[in-house]
C-alpha cells in the first residue's frame, strides 16, 4: 500500500510525509477521524513508507520490505486489534507489545505497532501502555487508530501526536464507490450523498433498500396525518422488515428528519441529503415545527441507544413510529438517555 | 541522534526549568533545605503538567553527589544525576503501576526495600499511575509506607487521586499539580521555538496554547504536529489541522443564532463543512462561547471574565447588545442540555447541526418581559373595550394560529377578574408604594412586581426603596435608572430614588412554628368550650335533645351574608 494510492486525506498524508522527509518522526501518533475514511489504510502505507528500503517519502512498492508488507508477513510490523467484539484490546496484548518494543527490530529501521480501534483498549491495557508510549526506544513507532479519540484515556492521547482525518469529499467518495463497488453512475451518486463521507458506511449501505424501501418509508412518513396509531404500526412493520440492523434505518430516518428541518428553515434543496425525496420531505416538513423535529431527532438517538442495549425491537420501533408521526412530542423518549 | 519529540527533548531537568507548579517546587526545595524530607509523596494533577518530571528532579536532588547532602539544585553532571536522567540508576526505581498491579509485585518491592542504597543516599521508588494498583496491592504497601526504613522515599504519581485509598492518602504528603495557565504555556512555547530556531507566528502559539487546555505536554505534542505541518501556513489551515474551530466561526454562529437566522447557521456549518473539526471540541467551544455571551451581557468589565482579545470582546459586546440576558441564558441552557444527546448519538454532527438550527429558532421566541408587555397591551385594549388586535405574526407558520386563539382566550379570562378589582389608591402620600408601582408598570413590568416584596418610604425629597437582600435587591440595583425615572414621574422631578438593602424577614424556625400551631389549637378549643356554654347553644340543645352540636368557624363569605 502506498500513500499515492489513497484517495482523499491529502492533509494527513502530507504531515506524515513531511515528518519522514525531515526526520522529525514522533514515536507515537494518534489517527483520529470518522470510520471508513482511510485511517487504517494510511497507517499501513505509513508503516510501509517508514521501512521502505528505497527510503523515499512514499513506499516504493517493489523492495523486499514493501513486498513483505504487501504480503502481510513483515516481521517488524504489528497490528493490534480486539479479538472479539465484547472485550476490546486487553492487557495481555499490550504486554506482548511492550515486550516486543524492548527488542530491536529484526531487519528494518523501525518496529511499527498499529492499534486498530484503540479506544477499545481496556483501562488496564491503556494504563499499562503509558510508560512505553511516552518513552519508547528509538526504533519504535506507535500508531493508535480511532474513530473516537475522546474515549481514549486523556493520558494516552496526550502522549501522541494527533493526526486528524476528515470525511471524504462527496466527489472523492463517489469515485471510490464506483471503483470499489462497481455501481452505476446514478447509484454511486445516491450512495455517496447518504454515506457521510465514509467509504465504510457506503459499503454497508443496502442498495436495494435505498432504492425502494427507503422511499416507501419516507412516503408513509409524509402521508400520515397526525396521531393515527394504525399508521404508526404499519410504518413500524415496514421498518422491522426493512433491515436487519435497525441502526441503519435509524440513521436514514435521522437524515430525513434533519432534511425536513433544514428544508423548513432554509427552503434550499441543495442542502438536503435525500435530494431525490424532496416532495416527501416537503410534505413531512409542512406538518412539524423545527423544535418538534429536534424532539424527533432525540427520539431517534434514544431508540438507537435502546437498540444497543438489546431492548425488544418491536417495542422500540412502535414507540419510535408513534413519535415520528405525532405532531408534538410523545412520551417515547422522555427521561434520561440510556447510557 | 534520532529525533525526539519536544516533550521528551525539553523535559525539565531542574526545578527552575519547570513551567508553573511554583507552589510544589517551592515546598519541595524548602523541604530539602530544611532537611525535612518525608518518606511518602503523592503527586496528583491532570496529564502533562509535570508530575513524573518533578518526581525525577526530586530524586536527583536527593541523591546528587555534588554536595554533602540533598540539594535543591541538582548538578546534572555527577554520575547519580546522569544515571537518573538515563533511567539507569540502581537506587531510583521507576515503577509502572499499571503494568505491575498485583500484590506480588508489591511483595517483591517489600523484599528489596530493606537493603541499603548501592551508592546514593536514598533509595527512591517512583510509582507512576499508582491508581492502577489493586486494592490488595495498596493494602500490602500500607505498613511499609507508614514506617519505611530511613533510606527510602516513595513518590507516587497519578492523574486520578480519587482512586487512591484514604489509608494511603493519609500516609503521604499530597501535592496537587495545577493546570498551567494559557499565558505561561504560550511564553514557554515561545522560548522553546527560539531554542529550536523555528519561526512560529504568535497567533499560532496562542492557538496551540489554547488547544492544550492547561497541559504542557499536550501543548508540546500539538506543537510537534504544527511543526510537521508547517508553522508558516495560514492560521485557519493550522486551526483545521489541530481540529480547532476558529473564533470567527463561533462568532458567526452566535450572530446568526441571535438574529434567528437558521439559514445563516447552516451556512456557517457548511463553511466548516468537510474540515476536520471534532464534534466534541466544537461543542465545548460553543458552550464556552455562549457562556461568554452571557458574561458579556451581565458583567461590567467582561474582560476579567472572558479569555479573549479586545477585538473579540468588542464583537461579543456588539452581539449581545440587542439581546436580553434571559434569551442568552436560555440559549446556553438549551445547548448544555443537548450535549449528552449529541455525544451519545450515532450521528453527532447531524444532531449538533439540528441543535443549532433549533437554537436559532429559540432566539426568535419571546422572552418573559416581551410577553408581559404584550399582556399589558392586551389588557389595556380590553379595558378600553377594543377587541385585541392580532399580534404581529413573526414566524409565518399557519399551524400556530389556533394556538394563538386559545392563548388569547386565556388571557382574556385572566384579565377580566382583574378589572373587577377596586381602583387602587395611588396617592403618593398615603400610598407611596402603590404610586411608584403604577409608574414602574409602564416602564418595566418585572420591577413593579418585585416592588411587592419591598417597602417604599418617603423622607423629604428622598424616596427610599427598601428591598430585601438577594436577587430582588440586585435587580433594583441594576435598573436603578429605571426606578429613578419612575420616582420622578410619581413624586415630582425633585424626588431622588434611594435604594436600601434590608435583611429578608427571618423564616420562623420549625420549633416556633410548632408552638404557634399549638397556641392556635388551644385558642380554638377554648372558643369551642365557650360556645358550647353559650346560652343560644344551651337553648338549642334543650329544643333538640337528639341533635349533635358541632362548632365550626364561619367562612368569610358566610360572615358577609350575616
Amino acid at each position: 500500500m502506498k500513500f499515492a494510492e489513497i484517495i482523499g486525506q491529502e492533509r494527513p498524508i502530507r504531515v506524515l510525509q513531511q515528518a519522514k522527509r525531515t526526520g522529525k518522526l514522533a514515536h507515537a501518533y494518534l489517527f483520529a477521524g470518522p470510520p471508513g475514511v482511510g485511517k487504517m489504510t494510511t497507517a499501513r502505507a505509513f508503516a510501509a513508507a517508514l521501512n521502505c528500503l528505497a527510503g523515499g517519502e512514499d513506499a516504493c512498492g517493489v523492495c523486499a520490505s514493501c513486498h513483505k508488507m504487501a504480503q502481510g508477513n513483515h516481521p517488524d510490523y504489528f497490528e493490534i486489534s480486539r479479538d472479539d467484539e465484547r472485550t476490546g484490546i486487553v492487557i495481555e496484548q499490550v504486554r506482548a507489545v511492550i515486550k516486543s518494543a524492548q527488542r530491536r527490530p529484526y531487519e528494518s529501521r523501525f518496529q511499527v505497532f498499529i492499534f486498530d480501534q484503540a479506544e477499545t483498549m481496556t483501562t488496564e491495557a491503556a494504563n499499562a501502555l503509558l510508560k512505553t508510549l511516552e518513552e519508547p526506544t528509538a526504533d519504535n513507532v506507535f500508531v493508535l487508530v480511532t474513530p473516537a479519540p475522546h474515549q481514549l484515556l486523556p493520558t494516552v492521547a496526550s502522549r501522541c501526536q494527533m493526526v486528524r482525518f476528515g470525511p471524504l469529499a462527496e466527489e472523492d467518495l463517489r469515485r471510490l464507490i464506483q471503483e470499489r463497488m462497481s455501481l452505476s453512475d446514478e447509484d454511486a451518486t445516491l450512495v455517496a450523498a447518504l454515506a457521510d463521507g465514509s467509504l465504510g458506511r457506503a459499503e454497508n449501505m443496502p442498495l436495494d433498500f435505498l432504492k425502494t424501501t427507503r422511499l416507501e418509508i419516507f412516503t408513509q412518513l409524509a402521508e400520515a396525518d397526525g396521531d393515527q396509531p394504525v399508521q404508526a404500526l404499519s410504518l413500524g412493520a415496514k421498518l422491522k422488515e426493512a433491515a436487519d440492523d435497525l441502526r441503519t434505518v435509524i440513521e436514514l430516518l435521522g437524515g430525513f428528519v434533519r432534511d425536513a428541518a433544514v428544508w423548513r428553515s432554509s427552503g434550499d434543496a441543495r442542502r438536503l441529503r435525500h435530494r431525490d425525496a424532496l416532495p416527501l420531505i416537503e410534505r413531512y416538513a409542512a406538518g412539524h415545527e423545527v423544535k418538534d423535529l429536534l424532539g424527533k431527532i432525540r427520539a431517534l438517538v434514544y431508540a438507537r441507544r435502546l437498540v444497543e442495549r438489546n431492548v425488544n425491537k418491536d417495542a422500540i420501533v412502535d414507540g419510535l413510529c408513534l413519535e415520528l408521526l405525532a405532531a408534538g412530542p410523545t412520551t417515547f423518549a422522555r427521561g434520561r438517555l440510556p447510557r | 541522534m534520532p529525533y525526539l519529540v519536544l516533550a521528551r527533548k525539553y523535559r525539565p531537568q531542574t526545578f527552575a526549568d519547570l513551567v508553573g507548579q511554583e507552589h510544589v517546587t517551592r515546598t519541595l526545595t524548602n523541604a530539602i533545605k530544611l532537611g525535612r524530607i518525608a518518606h511518602g509523596y503523592l503527586f496528583t494533577g491532570t496529564r502533562g503538567v509535570g508530575k513524573t518530571t518533578v518526581a525525577r528532579i526530586f530524586a536527583k536532588a536527593l541523591n546528587c553527589e555534588s554536595s554533602a547532602g540533598p540539594t535543591p539544585e541538582p548538578c546534572g553532571k555527577c554520575a547519580s544525576c546522569r544515571e537518573i536522567a538515563a533511567s539507569t540508576s540502581n537506587d531510583v526505581f521507576e515503577i509502572d503501576a499499571a503494568s505491575n498491579t498485583g500484590v506480588d509485585d508489591i511483595r517483591e518491592l517489600r523484599e528489596n526495600i530493606k537493603y541499603l542504597p548501592s551508592r546514593g543516599r536514598f533509595k527512591i521508588y517512583i510509582i507512576d499511575e499508582v491508581h492502577m494498583l489493586s486494592k490488595n496491592a495498596f493494602n500490602a504497601l500500607l505498613k511499609t509506607l507508614e514506617e519505611p526504613p530511613p533510606h527510602v522515599v516513595f513518590i507516587f504519581a497519578t492523574t486520578e487521586p480519587h482512586k487512591i485509598p484514604d489509608t494511603v492518602l493519609s500516609r503521604t504528603q499530597q501535592y496537587e499539580f495545577k493546570m498551567v495557565s494559557l499565558h505561561a504555556i504560550r511564553d514557554y512555547l515561545e522560548k522553546l521555538m527560539k531554542a529550536e530556531q523555528a519561526v512560529v507566528p504568535t497567533d499560532v502559539l496562542a492557538l496551540v496554547a489554547r488547544k492544550a487546555a492547561g497541559s504542557v505536554r499536550d501543548a508540546l505534542s500539538y506543537m510537534d504536529q504544527v511543526l510537521s505541518y508547517g508553522p508558516d501556513r495560514p492560521l485557519t489551515e493550522i486551526a483545521e489541522v489541530l481540529g480547532v474551530v476558529d473564533r470567527q466561526a463561533l462568532l458567526d454562529i452566535s450572530a446568526a443564532t441571535l438574529a434567528g437566522e437558521q439559514v445563516a447557521v447552516l451556512d456557517v456549518l457548511e463553511r466548516l463543512g468537510a474540515t476536520n473539526w471534532d464534534v466534541k471540541d466544537l461543542l465545548a467551544d460553543l458552550l464556552e462561547h455562549f457562556r461568554n455571551l452571557v458574561a458579556a451581557k451581565l458583567a461590567k468589565q467582561p474582560g476579567a471574565l472572558i479569555d479573549a482579545g479586545d477585538a473579540e470582546l468588542a464583537a461579543l459586546a456588539k452581539q449581545v447588545e440587542p439581546a436580553t440576558s434571559e434569551t442568552l441564558e436560555h440559549l446556553f441552557l438549551l445547548l448544555a442540555e443537548s450535549e449528552e444527546l449529541i455525544l451519545r448519538s450515532g450521528q453527532p454532527r447531524l444532531v449538533l447541526e439540528m441543535t443549532l438550527v433549533r437554537l436559532a429558532g429559540a432566539a426568535k421566541t419571546k422572552t418573559l418581559d416581551e410577553l408581559l408587555d404584550r399582556l399589558i397591551a392586551l389588557k389595556e385594549g380590553l379595558a378600553a373595550g377594543n377587541p385585541p388586535s392580532a399580534p404581529p405574526v413573526t414566524r409565518g407558520e399557519g399551524r400556530a394560529a389556533p394556538v394563538r386563539e386559545a392563548e388569547r382566550a386565556e388571557v382574556a379570562a385572566e384579565a377580566s377578574p382583574a378589572e373587577a378589582e377596586p381602583v387602587e389608591d395611588l396617592d403618593p402620600i398615603t400610598n407611596p408604594r402603590g404610586a411608584l408601582a403604577a409608574a414602574l408598570r409602564t416602564k418595566r413590568r418585572s420591577l413593579a412586581a418585585l416592588l411587592l416584596s419591598a417597602q417604599v418610604v418617603r423622607d423629604g425629597d428622598r424616596v427610599i426603596v427598601q428591598a430585601p437582600r438577594g436577587v430582588n435587591f440586585t435587580q433594583f440595583e441594576r435598573d436603578l435608572a429605571v426606578v429613578q425615572e419612575a420616582v420622578s414621574e410619581a413624586f415630582g422631578p425633585a424626588a431622588v430614588a434611594v435604594l436600601e438593602q434590608v435583611e429578608p424577614k427571618a423564616e420562623a424556625s420549625p420549633r416556633e412554628r410548632l408552638e404557634a400551631q399549638k397556641a392556635e389549637e388551644e385558642r380554638r378549643r377554648a372558643i369551642q368550650r365557650e360556645s358550647l356554654t353559650h346560652p343560644a347553644v344551651q337553648w338549642t340543645k334543650e329544643m333538640f335533645p337528639e341533635a349533635e352540636v358541632v362548632v365550626r368557624p364561619l367562612k368569610p363569605a358566610e360572615l358577609k351574608e350575616e
